[in-house]
């Protein structure tokens, strides 16, 4: 491997650890938004744990598991890419062909009461 | 003339082909992918001319969405703005720096291919994106994918150094 090739990697690696120092570094969530672009709302987590959503190809299953951890269940879109991907862990799960987005929520706990 | 407008066509059509078998592939986020396709813009750039390795992303991404059936939607959206950004910004690169290797240009390019992908979804969908966490595992995918698409490229370049 050429040097200005190696310089290049061995830089772009540093960057990439720093990123991912300052993304756990930051606080983490437990809840989630769901955005469904074709109706133009925003779902949260329901009682039932289950929620079934119509996107622009038809409908998608969200469910979430005993962790607070979130994925889509079943999807109409071609590619399945968004149900591949499992469960969500702080970041946002995208499914383009169908508009759907789950997005973390940032929590900001209060320090005396905790809530 | 007519040699480098067949060239130029003959790469824009295995361009989109390689784009279409390379889009129900599996994917572990929406915008990473190897991005065999980039490959030939990136060769088009070198051999023919940085505006030939535009032309290429510009008309692959047009005709592997009439196919795949995907024109201006979301999905072509994000595929347009990501081959455009990475032939554009590996033109610059390749016009500024000299001594720029091939390996540095495409890795550069599929960096900012993600980059730009990731940007489309923020804009257009999610508002609060982790940006921290998607930097990290684009240059994680962008290294290796980046470095095959190079090799491809420097083998394509030398067997075809005396056409």
């Amino acid at each position: 491997m050429q040097k200005n090739n190696l310089i290049f990697i061995i830089t772009l690696l540093a960057i990439s650890a720093l990123a991912y120092y300052f993304h756990f570094a930051s606080e983490k969530t437990t809840q989630y938004e769901i955005r469904v672009l074709a109706q133009n709302k925003t779902y949260l987590r329901p009682l039932s744990n289950r929620l079934i959503v119509k996107g622009y190809l038809g409908e998608s299953i969200i469910t979430w598991n005993m962790n607070d951890e979130v994925r889509i269940e079943k999807s109409p879109c071609p590619n399945q890419s968004c149900v591949k991907m499992g469960l969500c862990k702080s970041i946002p799960l995208i499914c383009v062909p169908n508009g759907i987005i789950i997005n973390p929520i940032a929590q900001k706990y209060d320090a005396v009461t905790g809530q | 003339m007519i040699k480098q407008y067949t060239t130029l066509a003959m790469l824009v059509a295995s361009a989109a082909a390689l784009q279409i078998v390379e889009s129900p592939l599996p994917r572990f986020l929406p915008w990473l992918k190897l991005g065999l396709a980039n490959a030939l813009s990136l060769y088009a750039l070198i051999k023919l001319s940085t505006s030939s390795g535009i032309i290429v992303a510009i008309f692959r991404t047009f005709i592997a969405s009439i196919l795949l059936g995907t024109l201006f939607s979301p999905v072509f959206i994000m595929s347009f703005v990501g081959a455009l950004s990475s032939a554009l910004l590996m033109g610059l690169l390749y016009k500024a720096f000299s001594k720029v290797t091939n390996e540095i240009l495409s890795i550069s390019g599929a960096l900012i291919n993600n980059f730009s992908q990731l940007a489309v979804i923020q804009i257009m969908f999610a508002e609060n994106i982790n940006f921290m966490f998607h930097i990290a595992i684009m240059i994680w995918v962008s290294i290796p994918s980046g470095y095959i698409v190079a090799k491809i490229v420097n083998e394509l370049l030398r067997r075809t150094a005396d056409v």
